[in-house]
């Protein structure tokens, strides 16, 4: 192996370049500490096979902080060897390179490295593995964990082993049990009611929109618009979600503003700008049903009728739209030609390099957490109701991905139009650098092949929206 | 017997010192301290925790003494935020994070990133 090291100490500090890797000999990484506290900023970078890495390490401890630290690298398959020297009493870093001499653990390694200044390291990755970056100062990388890993690419896609596959897909086995709250128990009137609801625009004020009216079952239960208009003829401020395999989720809407699929059904309804319809209006429309007034009383003998009944019937509804078998699931349940072979490597890059199932987990393809991606909006989101958590700060809910090629425009306001633009945006880690920023989104490397692959893989989620 | 009662009311005004309890962070689940030492066969080849197993040692409740504390070990590769009314813990990867509960009562705590996180803290 062809080893090249540099040392420099420069104050200024590099960008990390990244557009058409694949062209590029040099490519140039910026990790960075994270401030005051003994940690990187980055946990993960990915690397191409072969190409020579300039990695700019900056101390960003604060000039009177005293903290100093070091980066070094460390072979693949060694790093445990390096821990239980560090381990040893006796280590000391200004002796370490005593302590490394008669080893080959280290691939390269810095020297001291003082608050605000920057080291330089030049390695070349030529096989493909996993290769630790830590910091050697005592108690940093090996109490602390101030470590992190570079994955030289042909580990993530190609190198799953077989077992490890099929733990993998293990992972994303259909469970359709659907769980319904002991306050609102699944009956068959209730349903019918539900369906019969969401389909009838008499539902709004203006007698001109019904909840299907934005989640269009063709389209993924979403209405293909980046922003859609209510009853007032004003734009909403966000896309329409999907409402597609609900039942198992926690905190409804982007912002998680709902606790239930209760008190979700009933908002749209009542929002002014959206349904704009009042407890007056709609009990007038309800009495002068006699349908409605007989269903009402099947699914709720003896309460009395309003909206927030009325959501109970919704959501019973809503907890039954199921996404159906779609040809992933044909492939997860052993059907080898259900998905292509460039799907079945998206799918890898999905669990792998490309970092999705991080927040995308599970059949439904999310765990129905908050984060900051990058969108560049004012909107705070979460935020709203959070104020004072900092992670919280412009965060939207995981959507899952059911679907997801018929769902398009994306993000929470609709500002992507295509699945490209989605990848190209989780690639460059985000458009807007804010302190609320994930710390799951960065620079990902993906190769343009890759890219293709990620977009194969998520167009096998598609199936039929059925509302039996 | 009176010194019996004595002696009983002697111990009685001394508190009992506060404890310290370890609740863990895995597979975006709260789990109890059981895990300890078990790690290695929670997690598949590849290092991730394996959810039907974490689900195991799943914690939805711990009972304490007010004044104990709870230290909260994120051992997820992903970062954690456990809040309540009064409180807000930024949890890095790896890290620990522990808050005194002064006072009696129940509540429910979370994650903030991770909502299906929940954890009930009864304090006695």
């Amino acid at each position: 192996m062809k080893i090249i090291l540099l040392f420099s100490f420069a104050l200024f500090s590099c960008r990390t370049h990244v557009d058409a890797l694949d062209k590029v000999r040099v490519i140039q990484i910026e990790l960075n500490s994270k401030g005051n506290e003994i940690a990187f900023e980055q946990d993960y970078i990915h690397i191409p096979l072969g190409k020579r890495v300039k990695l700019t390490f900056k101390n960003k401890a604060d000039r009177d902080s005293e903290i100093t630290h070091n980066v070094a690298i460390i072979k693949p398959g060694k790093e445990s060897k390096v821990l239980e020297l560090l381990e040893k009493e006796e280590y000391d870093f200004t002796e370490a390179i005593n302590f490394f001499k008669d080893t080959d653990y280290l691939l390269a390694s810095s020297k001291i490295i003082e608050p605000q200044q920057s080291g330089e390291l030049v390695v070349t990755l030529d096989e493909p593995g996993r290769y630790t970056f830590i910091c050697l100062m005592p108690g940093h990388g090996n109490i602390l964990h101030m470590k992190g890993i570079f994955f030289v690419k042909g580990l993530h896609a190609n190198s799953f082993t077989t077992s490890e596959i099929k733990e993998l897909k293990q992972e994303y086995k259909r469970n359709i049990n659907i769980p319904f709250p002991k306050h609102n128990p699944f009956t068959k009137s209730k349903y019918k009611l539900g369906k019969k609801l969401f389909f009838d625009k008499r539902l709004s004020a203006t007698g001109t929109i019904s909840c299907a009216t934005c989640h269009r079952p063709q389209l993924g239960l979403e209405d293909g618009k980046a922003l859609s208009k209510g009853v007032t003829g004003k734009t909403l401020s966000r896309h329409t979600p999907t409402i597609l395999n609900l039942a198992w989720s926690e905190l409804f809407s982007w912002d998680g503003r709902s606790r239930s699929l209760e008190e979700q059904a009933k908002k749209p309804i009542t929002d002014q700008l959206e349904m704009g319809l009042n407890e007056t209006q709609f009990s007038k429309m309800i009495q002068s049903d006699q349908n409605y007034l007989r269903m009402f009383t099947k699914a709720f003998p003896g309460r009395p009728i309003n909206i927030g009944l009325a959501s109970h019937a919704l959501a019973t509804f809503e907890r039954k739209l199921i996404s159906t078998p779609s040809p992933f699931d044909e492939w997860i349940e052993g059907k080898e030609d259900a998905i292509s072979s460039e799907a079945k490597r998206g799918f890898l890059l999905f669990n792998g390099k490309a970092h999705c199932s991080t927040c995308h987990s599970g059949w439904r393809f999310t765990d129905d957490s908050f984060h900051d991606i990058g969108i560049d909006s004012a909107d705070i989101g979460r935020g709203k109701f959070l104020k004072k958590i900092n992670s919280m700060q412009h965060a939207f809910k995981t959507p899952t991905l059911r679907n997801i090629a018929l769902r398009s425009p994306y993000m929470h306001n609709g500002s992507k139009r295509t699945l490209k633009e989605v990848i190209d945006f989780y690639n460059r880690g985000g458009d807007k650098k804010r302190p609320s920023l994930s710390s799951e989104i960065f620079l990902l490397n993906l190769t343009s092949q890759e890219k293709r692959d990620l977009i194969s893989f998520l167009k096998t989620l598609s199936s039929e929206v059925r509302i039996e | 017997m009176n010194k019996l009662i004595l002696t009983i009311s002697f111990l009685l005004s001394f508190p009992a010192s506060a404890a310290d309890h370890h609740v863990f962070q895995i597979g975006k689940t709260f789990v109890s301290n059981e895990v300890e030492g078990k790690f290695s066969l929670l997690k598949n080849g590849r290092g991730r925790f394996i959810k039907k197993k974490v689900e195991e040692y799943r914690l939805t409740t711990i009972s304490i003494k007010a004044g104990d504390t709870v230290h909260f070990h994120n051992n997820d590769n992903v970062v954690h935020n456990v809040f309540g009314k009064e409180f807000d813990l930024h949890q890095e990867k790896n890290s620990i994070k522990k808050r005194i509960f002064h006072e009696k009562g129940t509540r429910i705590i979370r994650c903030a990133i991770h909502p299906k996180m929940k954890l009930k803290i009864e304090v006695e």
